[in-house]
């Protein structure tokens, strides 16, 4: 489902990446985690293409990013459902509307669009607040809306970064349970990078862990630990 | 296309502020484009009239011109093919000719005498002859016997290089107005692109690419486009109205010559608007992501 290997990113002379490999598999549910400045988000957005690699090569469902041109690269997105630290709503649509929004740019009609939007919803426990503006939710809902998003075209791979940062402990227990639940129930193979230690704590998947552009393997982590 | 005019209209009522200066940017622009329009080809209308007049020329006697040499003046000018018409206006005939259009200023001509007026020849000709073959005919008269002076409406420019000039101000003006329209409005509409720069990056979160990406956001600027040009002229042929009315009342000749823009370049220009609209989103939108 998803395999990178050997990937390194700079920014401006700095290595942010160093020869980063992992591999997600189908229905698996993967946490990365570490520090702030670790390079979790330089990897997700390589994984999502909005980056590309300084060398080494990330292949996400099948595709090889290195080869795909930006029509690629949307195409890629709309196979993914991706959930950011931003719920990235648009704030002028309705909460069913922006969910529909993304089942419609993946083809489907209006109306199939919403059915699917409606069941999204009530996946992560909002099909009350359908109707509702973005505004009118709080942070943590805002997150479960752009996590619907995210499910309503039935992705093969979640890629989440940082879901639940900034939210209180029973919202993002609440994210957790749904992204933990569309893995178990749907097969979905979900990468989640946070640094919530709560969160981790709760988690049954694999944990990889990031530190200084690596992901440390078992002595890595005991010398990280010492 | 139910997506595309959804999301269009979405659009513009999302952020009317926006929307409200992009039409009124391009309003600016069309009402530009046809007021030039307008006051060029009514000008190039009364030119080609005065063109398609004939030539006039007049030729006046000295006041001691024998009557023989006045006949033989118009005999022989009568003679001339080019001529279409020469007619021989006495003093008292000019006389009267000036008092009646001299309208209320006639109290000028008040202890003035007829022959303080010269007899002349008012003369027409076809307008199909040359500055040369003009100007060789007025030399010729000059010199005939009996006459003063000879004058011609063609002094200043020919018919045809009149209207030449016309032609090329409006081509300048309408350049002009192209190029100052397209900086306004796409400047206008990166503003308005800014505005709609969350909802675009979402978009492209989510995989929107080609039509489904950019196709919207044209859409309302194409819709924007053609409200700003209707709305353009609409004033425009409010403001026409009320100026070329005054207009006739003074000058009953420009009557039938004075009209307002066609059927054909009032839709020129509506699609004008369109483009621009369309145009301009689409240069606002690229701007923007370069921005990210």
């Amino acid at each position: 489902m998803i395999r990178v290997h050997g990937v390194s990113k700079s920014y401006g002379g700095r290595r942010v990446l160093r020869d980063v490999s992992l591999h997600v598999r189908e229905g698996e549910f993967v946490a990365l985690t570490g520090p702030s400045g670790s390079g979790k988000t330089t990897l997700f957005k390589l994984l999502i293409g909005e980056l590309k690699t300084d060398s080494g090569g990330v292949v996400v469902n099948g595709r090889n990013l290195s080869r795909l041109d930006a029509a690629g690269i949307a195409e890629l997105r709309r196979e993914l459902g991706l959930v950011f630290q931003e719920p990235h709503l648009i704030e002028r649509l309705t909460v069913i509307d922006n969910i529909s929004l993304s089942a419609e740019v993946a083809g489907r009609a209006r109306n199939d669009a919403r059915r699917l939007a409606e069941e999204a919803l009530e996946r992560v426990g909002l099909d009350d607040a359908a109707g509702c503006f973005p505004r009118d939710l709080c942070a943590g809902e805002r997150q479960r809306v752009s996590i619907a998003r995210a499910l309503v075209n039935k992705p093969p791979i979640i890629l989440a970064d940082e879901p639940t940062l900034g939210l209180d402990p029973d919202q993002s227990l609440y994210v957790l349970k749904i992204l933990t639940q569309a893995c178990r129930d749907d097969g979905t193979s979900v990468l989640m990078a946070t640094h919530d230690m709560e969160a981790l704590s709760v988690l049954r998947g694999r944990v990889l862990v990031m530190s200084r552009g690596c992901i440390l393997d078992e002595e890595g982590l005991e010398a990280a630990c010492a | 296309m139910e997506y595309y005019f959804r999301r269009a209209l979405d659009g513009i009522k999302a952020s009317p502020a926006a929307s409200g200066v992009a039409m009124a940017s391009i309003a600016a622009s069309v009402l530009f484009a046809g007021a030039v329009l307008l006051v060029s080809s009514n000008a190039y209308r009364m030119v080609a009239r005065w063109a398609a007049s004939g030539i006039d020329v007049s030729i006046y006697f000295t006041e001691q011109a024998a009557e023989s040499d006045i006949v033989a003046t118009k005999t022989r000018i009568g003679e001339d093919p080019a001529v279409i018409e020469a007619r021989y206006i006495s003093p008292d005939e000019g006389w009267q000719f000036l008092a009646d259009n001299l309208d209320r200023s006639a109290e000028l001509l008040a202890g003035l005498e007829p022959s303080v007026l010269p007899a002349s020849l008012e003369i027409k000709l076809e307008r199909a002859l040359s500055d040369e073959e003009l100007a060789a005919r007025i030399q010729q008269w000059r010199a005939l016997p009996g006459v003063s002076d000879v004058q011609s409406t063609r002094s200043i420019a020919s018919g045809g290089s009149a209207l030449d000039i016309v032609r090329w101000v409006a081509w300048a003006l309408g350049a002009l107005t192209l190029l100052v329209s397209v900086i306004i409005v796409a400047t206008t509409f990166q503003l308005a692109a800014y505005t709609r720069r969350d909802e675009m990056n979402v978009l492209r979160l989510v995989g929107a690419v080609g039509p489904g990406y950019w196709g919207p956001v044209v859409l309302a600027g194409i819709l924007e486009g053609i409200l700003g040009a209707l709305v353009a002229l609409g004033v425009l042929a409010a403001v026409f109205q009320g100026v070329s009315l005054p207009i006739e009342g003074e000058l009953p000749a420009l009557t039938d010559v004075l009209s307002f823009l066609s059927a054909r370049q009032c839709l020129t220009l509506t699609l004008w608007g369109a483009a621009l609209g369309g145009a301009g989103s689409a240069v606002g939108m690229w701007r923007v992501s370069q921005w990210r």
